[in-house]
Order: C-alpha cells, then structure tokens, then sequence
C-alpha cells in the first residue's frame, strides 16, 4: 500500500514546516488532517507544506488543505504550498485551488510570506 | 498480453488500495501515457470511494467490480456496483471553484476533476446497477 510520509519542523515558535512525501490520497489524508489539526491545537496557524514529494494527490487530500486553508486564516495564519509537482499542481488548478492558496516555487519565498 | 482487465474487490479501502495498485500496473504496462494513467487511478479513487462510502453507507463485503482497456494513448474505465442508486452527472453537487476559502464546500470535488480529466463520462443504471463509464 503506498504510503504517505509526513515531516514536521518548527520555524520559530509560530510557523512550521511540514514535508510531504508519497500519496495523499482516500487512504491516507486523515494522517494530514491529525498533523494540521495538531498544529492547530498548539496555536501554530502558519503552515509551509512542501508538496515536492507528493507523487499523487486526490480530491481526499485536496480536501484537507481547503477544510484547514479558512482556520488557518481567520486566526491570522495561512497555509503556503511550496513546488507542487506537475500533476498534482494540475489537480490544484482544475480545482480553483491555484486562487486561494498561495503557491510558490521554493522554501525561501514561502518564509518570505510570513515575514 | 491482454489490452484489457477485470478485477472485482470488496468494499474496503484495503482492498481498494490493492486493486489501485493492480490497475497502475496494468496501466504501466499497456504503455499508457503518464498524465493519462495518473488520470484513470484518480477516477477509479474517487468512484470507489464514493461508492464505499456512500453507495454501500461503509459497509465491507459488498462487491465492486471495474474493467479497464488500455493502449499507448487512450484507457476506458468501466466500475460497477449493486449500491445506492447514484448518477454522478446528475445527483453529485457542482462546486463553485470560484469561492473564498471560508466559503468552500468540498463536495463533489473529486467528480469534478473526472469531468475535466476525462474525454467522456456516462452512466447508467442496469439491472439495479450503477455503471459509469470514464474514457480518457
């Protein structure tokens, strides 16, 4: 079963960073979803997820990001994506995911969102 | 080798998962195009899930069956069940991918996708069977 592997690492005591690795898809989106819930519960509202190892990516794991994208912001957060890869950039697209997120190509534009 | 396959898997995500793999390979092999393999397993994702989950309200041993025919540059996709009568071209809700985040509903996302994804998308109801059809 293809899994999906998760990395976590604080940058400072309000932005953190999370690596993505594998698929995020029916059967592994609710790990995603404990991550980013658990960040939230330790008041941590800024979140960088790199998505350049995510080889696929269904609507499950799209969902994560768009049901978390409106708490992260309404408590003075947001979620930055960094260098998704062809495909799942193109699930991000067809889903109008493209407008509400920002999307960048590398870890130092996304720290340069939260400055 | 065979241009097409048959599997029929119980409706368990477990068994979804191993019968996501067999397609992948069967794709791989038929010399299927990458964009348009990627395509057909997240269609086969999202149909079977939605069929698990809603069509058999979660409920493990039922059966789904899906048929696919594959060359370098086309796949049909065939997946049938015996669950809740569903017409994803009709019954499923259309996302407005327009809104804000807060505004956002994720329903209906994934049957979305297929439509932009895919050449043809039909269904049909038959002998108490929903059959949806995907042609990429």
């Amino acid at each position: 079963m293809p899994e999906l592997t998760i990395e976590t690492k604080m940058i400072g005591e309000s932005s953190c960073l999370i690596k993505l690795s594998g698929f995020l898809d029916a059967h592994t989106f609710e790990q995603l979803d404990e991550a980013i819930s658990d960040l939230f519960d330790r008041d941590v509202f800024r979140v960088i997820a790199d998505l350049s190892g995510v080889e696929y990516i269904s609507s499950a794991g799209a969902g994560v990001f768009i049901g978390s994208l409106a708490t992260a912001q309404e408590s003075g957060g947001d979620i930055v994506l960094v260098n998704p890869t062809i495909n799942v950039r193109e699930v991000f697209d067809l889903l109008g995911l493209s407008q509400i997120f920002a999307i960048v190509n590398n870890l130092n534009e996304a720290a340069a969102k939260f400055k | 080798m065979s241009d097409s396959i048959e599997i029929t898997f119980s409706s368990t995500l477990e068994d979804m998962g191993d019968t996501a793999r067999e397609l992948e390979l069967f794709l791989e092999q038929r010399g299927l195009a990458a964009d348009k393999a990627y395509a057909v397993s997240l269609a086969f994702e999202e149909f079977a899930t939605n069929t698990i989950k809603y069509g058999y309200k979660g409920k493990s041993g039922k059966s789904i069956r899906v048929r696919a025919e594959a060359g370098a540059d086309f796949a049909t996709l065939i997946i049938e069940d015996n669950g809740l009568r569903f017409d994803p071209l009709l019954d499923a809700p259309e996302p407005d991918i327009e809104l804000s985040a807060e505004e956002r509903d994720i329903g209906g996302l994934g049957i979305h996708l297929i439509k932009k994804l895919s050449k043809a998308l039909s269904y049909e109801y038959v002998d108490g069977k929903n059959v949806i059809t995907v042609e990429f």
